[in-house]
């Protein structure tokens, strides 16, 4: 049982308290509310811990008022409304339309209104620090006797902003008021004049209303029907456009990944290469040589995939073709194809990258007969194997995912 | 051409946008319906009275109640006038007729709706859950009698709990406006078919149940879930499921209307985004929670006051977890690498409270 005359529990309370209010955490309220509730029915010792729970206890009753029942709100709005101008942001209208909207029938939602509005006129609330002037005599500046000025001047039909405004500006008693004085008021009358609606009537009911017409989105809320504007519709685009980039990326990526079956058949070959290589380089090499369809040599392309990978990762790629046996097959592929041109290059400088992209389309493509989009995507996880160490710069782009033709592409 | 020129009548405006619904059996029967309404029309006033069913006279009610609804409000005002004066002139009775119509109209709601909701409150009455699981054993009973109010009771309560979303994500539906759409659609219209011996009793079944939805999500908005809001709208005088592109729509010019202040304060998790269960269900411990397009939206309006927020340690704590759970998403959005830096720092200033915080929490909780 939690002790609230000690002075590090209440702090911890008095934590939470704040954290449910400022966040507006309507769960954490109520549990709230209902132990403090408990407590104070209990008996706490000290008045100024006292105090301090009944004060935590209204807001907290404020922040989950839509599961208050009605008649609990009532007496909450009667007798404690002054603590909601405590309760920065604190918006009360919103907190009784959510009630409302979750009674099922108008005429319930009604009677709610009608008595909220009842509690009002009556409630002795200190609202305004200043006095107000009735009848020739200066009383507190309550709920009830603002009200009770606002009635007597504007009427007690519905009023319009406009005079709601001139009120405000130019009445006798609101004219003397500070400008928090005023907002203070404008909160209060506009949330009554809230209470006068019926929620049977145009500008009454509660919920929100999308009309679809001829492509065009108009949103009734509270009597008045928008349109919702061009700014609007363009910023969905742009958010659904964001969502496309997810889709897009997730896509490649499921195209990266490829087939789990075909992912589990390289993943065994590499580690049989590891074993059967040891990780030497020569044994490597051996393994690649042998691996590369020619003439004797069949295609297993999981173990030619596999055999680069482990090169790859010990860091054994990168300088392949300066390897003699590697090297001379890319002098021959390059003066029998059309590369022609890239040997003098070639010859320089084995290490480039380019090279090593050029060679490996010889091997994937030419001599292992894959596609263009299968053995792209070996080439992408090999550059991107050769990047971590920093090289990312000089493999980047060698391979490229062609999102028209969904498709892995050597540049 | 004006463009009042083009005004054509509500009842034309229909055929015109059943004429173009995709073919299929809601098409289907709505042409047999329109057809049916032709030849009663073509009837004498007494032939057609004897044969109007209750349901057809509560379509003509309606559709004349959505005539004054489309009118511009000045035009409407006139119109309510004129009959008005011309009740007047006529009898007593029509008058009271005519007050409960514009009452009808206001509410944008028809009999049928009324007639649900005050079944619904005294379903409700009835309704002994308090938790998800015991308000699912609740909605199956329900569910099992084909007792619509009943059911929708029952997901009023979750929604008046906040636990709406977790109802859905329940029975293996996302949390979002689209799992709403598809519970209705599956759990409660299931497989009353539009194109049988009682396709008009479905339709006006369904239009219920899209009613009820709408309730819903109206709940769900004024609780800032804005993944669960604007699931359905209206389409001419049919209730219909929102595009996600509409249902975007009117959630950012809703979200437009709340102070950014406000907004870092009081938006949670739901209001970004929606909880998948997955293949294994919530209940199995699978799903994860997905920054949605409505949370995008109110990032790409608000990124800059919310780093202000968070500077101010003023960003709620739930939604400011989730968000930073979400990075890579962020970064997708172009926000710049210091609202996920402020994220961060925001959390982990967050763990200095005060000692005895998560204890009293624990004890309150019991």
């Amino acid at each position: 049982m939690l002790d609230l005359n000690n002075s590090k529990t209440l702090e911890a309370i008095r934590y939470h308290a704040e954290e449910a209010v400022n966040f507006d955490l309507a769960d954490k309220a109520r549990l709230l509310a209902g132990f403090l509730e408990d407590s104070l029915t209990k008996g706490i010792d000290q008045p100024e811990a006292e105090l301090a729970c009944e004060e935590m206890l209204v807001k907290a009753r404020f922040v989950a008022l839509p599961r208050l029942a009605p008649g609990e709100i009532i007496e909450l709005i009667k007798n404690n409304l002054s603590a909601v101008t405590a309760m920065p942001g604190y918006n009360l209208w919103e907190k009784v339309k959510a009630k409302l909207l979750s009674l099922p029938e108008f005429e319930e939602r009604n009677t709610l209104r009608k008595l909220i509005r009842e509690a009002l006129l009556v409630s002795d609330q200190d609202w305004t620090e200043e006095k107000i002037i009735i009848n020739g005599r200066e009383m507190r500046g309550t709920v009830k006797n603002w009200l009770t000025d606002y009635r007597s001047v504007l009427g007690t039909g519905r009023v319009e902003t406009l005079k709601l405004s001139q009120y405000l500006t130019s009445g006798e008693n609101a004219k003397k008021l500070s400008r928090e004085g005023r907002a203070r008021l404008d909160y209060l009358f506009k949330f009554y004049e809230k209470m006068k609606l019926s929620s049977l009537e145009l500008d009454g009911i509660e919920e929100t209303t999308v009309f679809v017409v001829d492509g065009e989105v108009d949103i009734y809320e509270e009597g008045i029907t928008e349109r919702v504007g061009r700014d609007v519709k363009d910023m969905v685009k742009q958010a659904q456009g964001v969502s496309k980039v997810g889709e897009i990326q997730d896509e490649i990526e499921a195209k990266y990944r490829g087939d789990a079956a075909e992912a589990k058949k390289i993943e065994t070959e590499m580690k049989n290469i590891a074993k059967e290589s040891g990780g030497e380089s020569g044994k490597l090499e051996e393994i690649l040589f042998e691996a590369i369809p020619g003439p004797g040599r069949t295609v297993n392309k999981y173990r030619l995939s596999a055999v680069l990978m482990v090169m790859a990762e010990g860091g054994k790629l990168a300088g392949l073709l300066e390897e003699k046996k590697f090297n001379e097959m890319m002098v021959v592929h390059l003066k029998e194809g059309s590369g022609k041109a890239e040997l003098a290059g070639f010859k320089l400088s084995p290490k480039d990258p380019r090279y090593l992209s050029l060679f490996l389309q010889y091997v994937l493509k030419e001599r292992a007969r894959l596609s263009e989009d299968e053995s792209g995507r070996i080439g992408m996880k090999l550059f991107n194997i050769l990047s971590r160490d920093g090289a990312g710069g000089k493999y980047q782009g060698l391979v490229y995912f062609d999102l028209e033709k969904q498709e892995f592409k050597w540049s | 051409m004006d463009k009042k020129d083009k005004k054509i009548s509500v009842s034309e405006g229909f055929k015109q946008y059943v004429a173009n619904l995709p073919a299929g059996p809601e098409k289907e029967a709505l042409l047999r319906f329109l057809s049916e309404a032709d030849r009663l029309a073509a009837l004498s006033e007494a032939e057609r009275k004897n044969e109007l069913s209750q349901a057809d006279q509560n379509f003509e009610l309606a559709q004349d109640k959505l005539n004054l609804l489309n009118m511009p409000e000045g035009e409407r005002k006139a119109e309510v006038a004129r009959r008005k004066a011309e009740a007047k002139r006529t009898s007593g009775e029509f008058e009271k007729e005519l007050d409960e119509l514009i009452a009808e109209s206001a509410a944008i709601l028809t009999d049928e709706d009324f007639a649900r909701r005050k079944d619904e409150a005294e379903a409700m009455k009835k309704i002994t859950g308090e938790s998800v699981e015991e308000l699912a054993r609740d909605f199956n009973i329900f569910s099992g009698k084909g007792d619509l109010p009943g059911m929708g009771a029952v997901l009023k309560k979750a929604a008046e709990k906040e636990k709406l979303g977790e109802f859905l994500n329940y029975y293996g539906y996302r949390s979002d406006f689209l799992g709403l759409n598809q519970l209705v659609g599956e759990m409660i219209i299931g497989d009353r078919e539009i194109l049988s011996d009682r396709a008009f009793d479905n339709f006006l079944y369904q239009q219920k149940a899209f009613s009820l939805a709408q309730d819903l999500s109206c709940m769900a908005a004024a609780q800032n879930q804005w993944s669960l809001a604007f699931s359905v709208g209206r389409k001419g005088r049919v209730w219909r499921e929102l595009e996600a592109k509409d249902h975007l729509a009117a959630v950012l010019w809703a979200i437009k209307k709340i102070e950014p202040e406000i907004a870092a304060r009081y938006f949670g998790p739901e209001a970004y985004g929606y909880f998948n269960p997955g293949e294994k269900g919530a209940s199995g411990g699978g799903g994860e929670f997905v920054l949605g397009e409505e949370g995008k939206i109110i990032l790409m309006l608000n990124a800059a006051n919310f780093e202000k927020s968070l500077a101010r340690k003023n960003f709620n704590p739930e939604a400011a977890k989730f968000l930073a759970s979400a990075e890579g998403e962020l970064a997708n959005l172009g926000l710049p690498g210091s609202f996920s830096a402020g994220l961060k720092k925001y959390l982990e200033e967050r763990k200095n409270r005060p000692d005895e915080a998560d204890e009293v929490w624990r004890e309150i909780k019991k």
